[in-house]
């Protein structure tokens, strides 16, 4: 069942070394810093799917890197982990090739890709590591080497956000270190390779459960915890928020599985007062962030409230305890990371080409950009939840796993119904702040400059930008069509699970 | 409910520690001034360390010899625990985690401490209600 393998190490190992050297190697080859990222990333990419085999055999990769401590870092790449590895290290890989063309004239892409290559490595780390403490550090990790990505730009706005992010990030990484510690001295374990620590009639379980919530929740954005996305995404590079809103609140995602499914067991958790408190604040999280999306006139804040929106899809999935319910869950991890980050790419082009930023200005912008424009309307309506692409996959799942959980005796009557009512008003949330800007950019037409906008060449970015956002905007599509593989690596893992 | 307060009055330096905690949090989001925030950061960092330390206390145990030879002479009160054939062991895991969280908070005040300079050059001013009025 356990298998020794380096390949986790390798994973890490590639972004790690790159982040060291890139200084080196943007002295000796003059701005190819973006570029050697791209394929720093491509080579951990490779290494992560080597595992597939492996972990399609059903075996769990293990490796400890011993660093003469009695505790050294516990790799451990069980189905979960892989999961969310290989959608974040595709989704990294596609953004720093498509940071290529986008930090080309910006300041210091040194230091941008540096520490997005330190970011990537507590990203990986995260997902892989086998025990609560090494998760810590990496998560740590992911924490302050994003902290540098959102501050980049280094504007008042930037820092502003910046140190809003910052706070509600360390304060909830101390509060899991916390509950942390106490696991450790309640159960006597920190390992992953148990599944429900025992932790069954202990005083202490509201206060461990709750920290964990605070600690994931933050990196996550679920929703009295949200308040960092809106402020820090505005002033960040695109390119960073796609990264942050596609890859690493999953980061928080995983914790809060891990959480319930891990460290609690579900068993633990059927029936709880504690799990029935996070469904609410999940139900609460998808009708805030999608309401408080509709007013917003900024493209990168509405994104981010939407990122509020669809996280609570995901941890509504989390806290159904019924198998399908947390397939639709997984499934949601794997197409939201796809479209929010072919969203943002999009959004990102859009604002460098035309310098624009507010909703308003985006009118008749289909006609000055259209393949961009094209890619942003397929994740809209794949967003909205519309059936040939994969958002109505994962939204699908979750209802049917809302029914489940009132069959087998989860959740009352109500409750279910709620949820899938909550699920369907979201829905139709999403067509109302999607469906103006996609309308607006195809079938309306900017008063200034009417009748012009035609001769204009196209402002269609260059074809290093376009084509990592026609992949992603081509696999809302594919995996809308052929769910097959993430469905199928989901009820995998689910059934491990319960 | 006396099962709870058992727990918390056989370990008092767990009380305390959540006291510096509360104090530390208190800090961090009452007070404006950005150094006094980071202050209160530092003050929590230090509660859950002295947390996990205590985590590992056992009364009158001996430090554990990781690297030590074998035969290594022990001091006066483990040699006396030996002889009653009760040699407690004060768990060694935590303090090994500790150095790793003090590392993290080294690096995590500085790259604040640095923000703060930032803000500074950039607003005038440390007090985050300032700052949060103001315009971009």
């Amino acid at each position: 069942m356990n298998q020794q393998s380096i390949l986790p190490i390798f994973a890490i190992a590639f972004p790690l070394i790159g982040a060291v050297s890139i200084r080196w190697i943007d002295k000796t080859f003059v701005g190819q810093a973006s570029r050697f990222t791209a394929f720093i990333t491509l080579a951990s990419a490779i290494s992560v799917a080597a595992m597939y085999p492996h972990i399609n055999a059903g075996k769990i990769l293990v490796y400890t890197l011993s660093t003469g401590l009695p505790l050294g870092i516990f790799f451990r790449v069980d189905t979960l982990g892989f999961f969310v590895g290989i959608i974040s290290i595709c989704i990294w890989m596609l953004v720093s090739f498509y940071s290529v063309g986008f930090m080309k004239d910006a300041n210091s892409p040194v230091r941008y890709n540096a520490f997005s290559l330190l970011t990537l490595v507590g990203m990986l780390g995260v997902v892989f590591s086998g025990d609560l403490f090494s998760l810590y550090i990496f998560f740590e990790l992911l924490s302050v080497a994003s902290f540098m990505l959102m501050a980049h730009k280094q504007t008042r706005v930037a820092l502003k956000g910046a140190i809003i992010y910052i706070f509600m990030g360390i304060s909830g990484g101390l509060i899991l270190l916390f509950s942390i510690i106490l696991t450790y001295s309640m159960a006597g374990t920190i390992n992953f390779s148990i599944i429900g620590f025992g932790l069954k009639g202990s005083p202490f379980l509201p206060i461990i459960f709750t920290g964990y919530i605070i600690g994931f929740g933050v990196k996550a954005g679920i929703f009295p915890l949200h308040f960092w996305m809106p402020s820090a995404y505005p002033e960040a590079p695109t390119c960073a928020v796609a990264l942050s809103s596609g890859v690493m609140i999953k980061a928080g995602a995983y914790g809060i599985i891990r959480t319930v499914y891990g460290i609690m067991g579900s068993g633990l958790m059927k029936g709880s007062l504690l799990t029935t408190a996070l469904l609410f604040i999940a139900l609460i999280s998808i009708f805030v962030g999608s309401a408080a999306a509709i007013n917003q006139t900024e493209i990168k804040r509405l994104l981010g409230y939407s990122s509020v929106s669809q996280i609570g899809y995901i941890i509504l999935g989390v806290t159904l305890l019924s198998p399908t319910g947390l397939q639709g869950g997984l499934v949601h991890i794997f197409n939201h990371a796809i479209i929010k980050a072919a969203l943002f790419m999009c959004a990102g082009a859009m604002i460098q080409q035309t310098g624009r930023r507010y909703l308003k200005e985006f009118k008749g912008i289909g006609h000055k950009m259209p393949v961009v424009t094209f890619c942003f309307t397929f994740a809209a309506l794949s967003m909205i939840g519309l059936p040939p692409f994969n958002g109505f996959i994962s939204k699908w799942f979750l209802a049917i796993g809302a029914l489940e959980a009132v069959k087998i005796g989860s959740y009352s009557q109500w409750i279910g119904i709620l949820a899938v009512g909550i699920l369907i008003l979201s829905s139709f949330m999403n067509l109302v702040y999607y469906g103006p800007v996609v309308y607006g950019a195809w079938f309306e037409r900017e008063k200034a400059d009417s009748g012009s906008s035609e001769t204009q060449g196209s402002l269609d970015p260059g074809t290093d930008m376009l084509i990592p956002i026609l992949i992603l905007a081509m696999a809302t599509l594919a995996f809308g069509l052929m769910p097959g593989w993430p469905l199928n690596i989901a009820r995998k893992i689910s059934e491990a699970m319960f | 409910m006396i099962g709870f307060l058992r727990i918390l009055l056989s370990r008092i330096d767990y009380v305390v520690t959540v006291i510096l905690f509360c104090i530390g949090f208190y800090a961090l989001v009452v007070k404006s001034n950005l150094i006094k925030k980071i202050i209160g950061m530092n003050i929590v960092e230090t509660s859950v360390y002295l947390f996990l330390i205590a985590s590992a206390d056992i009364r009158l145990g001996a430090a554990t010899k990781f690297w030590a030879h074998p035969n290594e002479v022990l001091n006066a009160a483990e040699a006396a625990h030996a002889a009653a054939g009760e040699l407690a062991m004060v768990n060694p895991i935590p303090s090994a985690l500790i150095l790793t969280a003090i590392v993290v908070s080294v690096s995590v005040t500085a790259i604040s401490l640095s923000l703060a300079v930032k803000i500074y050059e950039n607003y005038g001013t440390l007090d985050t209600r300032k700052i949060m009025r103001l315009k971009g």
